[in-house]
Parts: C-alpha cells; sequence; structure tokens
C-alpha cells in the first residue's frame, strides 16, 4: 500500500493519487468511529491520523486546516475529511473520506436507536463513557500543547512571538469572564493579526 | 448547531416532540462524531425512512463540507498573499484560546467543581493525567487511549455494582 506521501506541499494541489483512497477511508473511518465527546474531540484523533500517523499534513498545515475549518460552520469532522480527501486524491477522495467519517455512525444511529431504550440506565453503557470522558480531556489538552508551536511561532521571532501569547490569553480571558463568542473571538484575532503581522 | 436543529425539527416542523428530542441526542451522546450528523440521520430516518436520512444528512453536512473545500482551496492557492497571511497569523492563536475554552468548560462536567468532588473522582483524574503523559511523552496514538479509557470506566461500574 503506497504510503509515500510524506510531504503533502502546498503548492501543487490536488496530489492526485488513487492509492491513497484505501488509507483515506481507513483513517477517516477511525476518526468518526473513536471522536468521543463533542465536536472538538475529532481533533486529537485527526491530528494522529494526518499528521502523526500519515504524514499527510505537517503541523503547521494541519493547524492551518483546522483554523479554516473552525470558522466555517458545519460539523468539523465531515468538513475536514471532505476537504483533506480532495486535497490528497480529488473528488473521489472528498466523498471517500466525507462517506467514512459519517456514514457508520449515521447507520449505527439508526439500527441501535431501538436497542437504547434497552440499554439506556446500563451501568456498563455509563462506565465506558465515564472512563472515555477523562480520556478526550487529556487528548484535548494535548492538542492544545502541541498547537502552541505552530500558532506562536519560535522565541526567537521577538515580538511577533510575545504578541501571539499575550493573544491567547487575552482571548481566553476575554471567553471566560465575558462570555465572549467563538466567531468574535476569531474576528478580533484577524484583525489583530492585520493591523501586528503584516 | 443543537439549538437550531431544535427550532428546526421540533418547533417548525413538529417531527419530534421535545421528550423524544431528548432521548435522541441522550442516546447520541453515547456515540462517536460530531452530534448535527447523529441527530440528522436519526431524524431523516424516523421522518421518511433510509431516503430521509440520507437527504437529511447531506443536508447538513454537504454544503458546509464543499464551503470550505472552496475556500480552504482558494486560501492555499494565495498562501503567499501577506494580507491573507496576517490575517490567519492572528487567527491561530484564538484557535488555541478556543480550544482552552474548551477543555475548562469540560473539567467541570467531568471531574467535579469542589476539591471535594475531585477527591471522588481520584480515578478519573489519574486516568486524565496518565492519558496526557502517555499522549505527550510516549506519542501513543488516541485511539487505544479511548479503547483504554472505556474498559477502565466499565471495570470501575462492574466493581461499584
Amino acid at each position: 500500500m503506497p504510503e509515500d506521501t510524506g510531504d503533502a506541499q502546498t503548492e501543487d494541489l490536488p496530489l492526485r493519487g488513487s492509492g491513497l483512497i484505501g488509507p483515506l477511508a481507513v483513517s477517516f473511518l477511525r476518526v468518526g468511529l473513536f471522536a468521543f465527546g463533542g465536536g472538538a474531540s475529532v481533533i486529537p484523533v485527526l491530528r494522529a491520523e494526518l499528521v502523526d500517523r500519515r504524514s499527510w499534513l505537517n503541523a503547521e498545515e494541519f493547524l492551518d486546516v483546522y483554523t479554516l475549518g473552525s470558522t466555517l460552520p458545519g460539523p468539523v469532522g465531515s468538513n475536514l475529511a471532505a476537504y483533506v480527501g480532495w486535497r490528497l486524491a480529488g473528488w473521489p477522495g472528498a466523498l471517500v473520506a466525507f462517506g467514512s467519517s459519517v456514514l457508520p455512525v449515521a447507520a449505527a444511529m439508526i439500527l441501535l436507536a431501538t436497542l437504547y431504550a434497552t440499554y439506556r440506565e446500563n451501568p456498563l453503557v455509563e462506565g465506558f463513557l465515564t472512563g472515555v470522558r477523562p480520556v478526550v480531556v487529556a487528548m484535548l489538552a494535548a492538542v492544545v500543547w502541541e498547537f502552541m508551536k505552530p500558532a506562536l511561532g519560535r522565541v526567537s521571532d521577538g515580538w511577533r512571538f510575545a504578541a501571539k501569547a499575550i493573544l491567547i490569553v487575552v482571548m481566553v480571558t476575554l471567553g471566560l469572564s465575558l462570555g465572549v463568542g467563538a466567531a468574535w473571538l476569531i474576528i478580533i484575532g484577524g484583525a489583530a493579526g492585520l493591523v501586528l503581522f503584516r | 448547531m443543537v439549538l437550531l436543529i431544535q427550532d428546526e425539527v421540533i418547533t417548525l416542523r413538529g417531527w419530534l416532540s421535545m421528550e423524544e428530542f431528548l432521548d435522541v441526542y441522550a442516546f447520541g451522546n453515547a456515540l462517536p462524531s460530531p452530534i448535527a450528523t447523529k441527530l440528522a440521520s436519526f431524524i431523516g430516518f424516523h421522518v421518511s425512512g433510509w431516503p430521509g436520512a440520507v437527504a437529511a444528512l447531506a443536508g447538513v453536512a454537504v454544503p458546509t463540507a464543499l464551503l470550505l473545500i472552496l475556500v480552504a482551496g482558494l486560501f492555499m492557492r494565495h498562501r503567499k498573499n501577506r494580507v491573507i497571511n496576517a490575517i490567519i497569523e492572528g487567527v491561530r492563536p484564538v484557535v488555541v484560546a478556543l480550544l482552552v475554552l474548551v477543555v475548562w468548560d469540560f473539567f467541570a462536567p467531568v471531574f467535579g467543581l469542589t476539591p471535594a468532588d475531585w477527591l471522588g473522582n481520584w480515578h478519573l483524574i489519574v486516568l486524565a493525567v496518565l492519558s496526557l503523559v502517555l499522549l505527550l511523552r510516549f506519542r501513543v496514538h488516541p485511539v487505544p487511549l479511548i479503547i483504554a479509557g472505556g474498559a477502565v470506566g466499565m471495570l470501575f461500574a462492574l466493581l461499584a455494582a
């Protein structure tokens, strides 16, 4: 199975490769099946698959793709699946990646719904979810750490580094104390970028 | 997004009652993947069988996926543009901040609010710290950790019974 897509550069898009269809399906199946705990929980699994395991994107590209994905509406997992699939293998890739990420769980929702009535109070199911949640929190914290480097740049960037660090702190504060919404924070950040980093 | 779905499905279309919706939502939360696609599939099926499920799923997920392909494609093509680059440089830290906020929001529901809660949930805290170390230091993939965490959770549930 060809896994020679070590450098997914941004210059020539899309990288056509029918050999990637299989790996795309497998990777996005995993994303769809193991992203427990809401929208943000797709990120750690996505990153582990796309950056660590497959090297389809490097750390900077992944942050950028995720950044774009989070500024647009819609379920982030399937959106990113479609984009990465498209970039790696054109429209067939987009279709396969998108489908793999949503179809299994969609089918499960429909087929298992009748079982839910029987198993909703089942302590094992509850136990499973209770055990998964701390892991998800840890996964998200780990992703925050991994995003720091591409987001902040190098310390040697000097004031830019400091400005970005301060930006993170300010945004977290605004979000926590004033409850400023994600959309606004992104707009403010973009404006700050325009002013500071041009 | 769940609120939007509620407005559309319960209030506007009357396809489900609030109670039915809450049941589906609770069940949906037990499964992986974002809630929107799960709700869409089930409600679509409930209203119009398999074609309904496909239509609902397509409606909620396809347009925005195409939009991202369009926008990201444009962005990548104009990557060298100074203005776009500057904006993205400012947005990247915000994305990190948003994730910090997500972790923060998860903290109390998962581990509890007070030190007394945290003590009672010591096994969950240990699980989280262990996972963090395995992820960052030992580069363990999230998937086996999820399975392990779930297994530990089931074990504790069995022991408590």
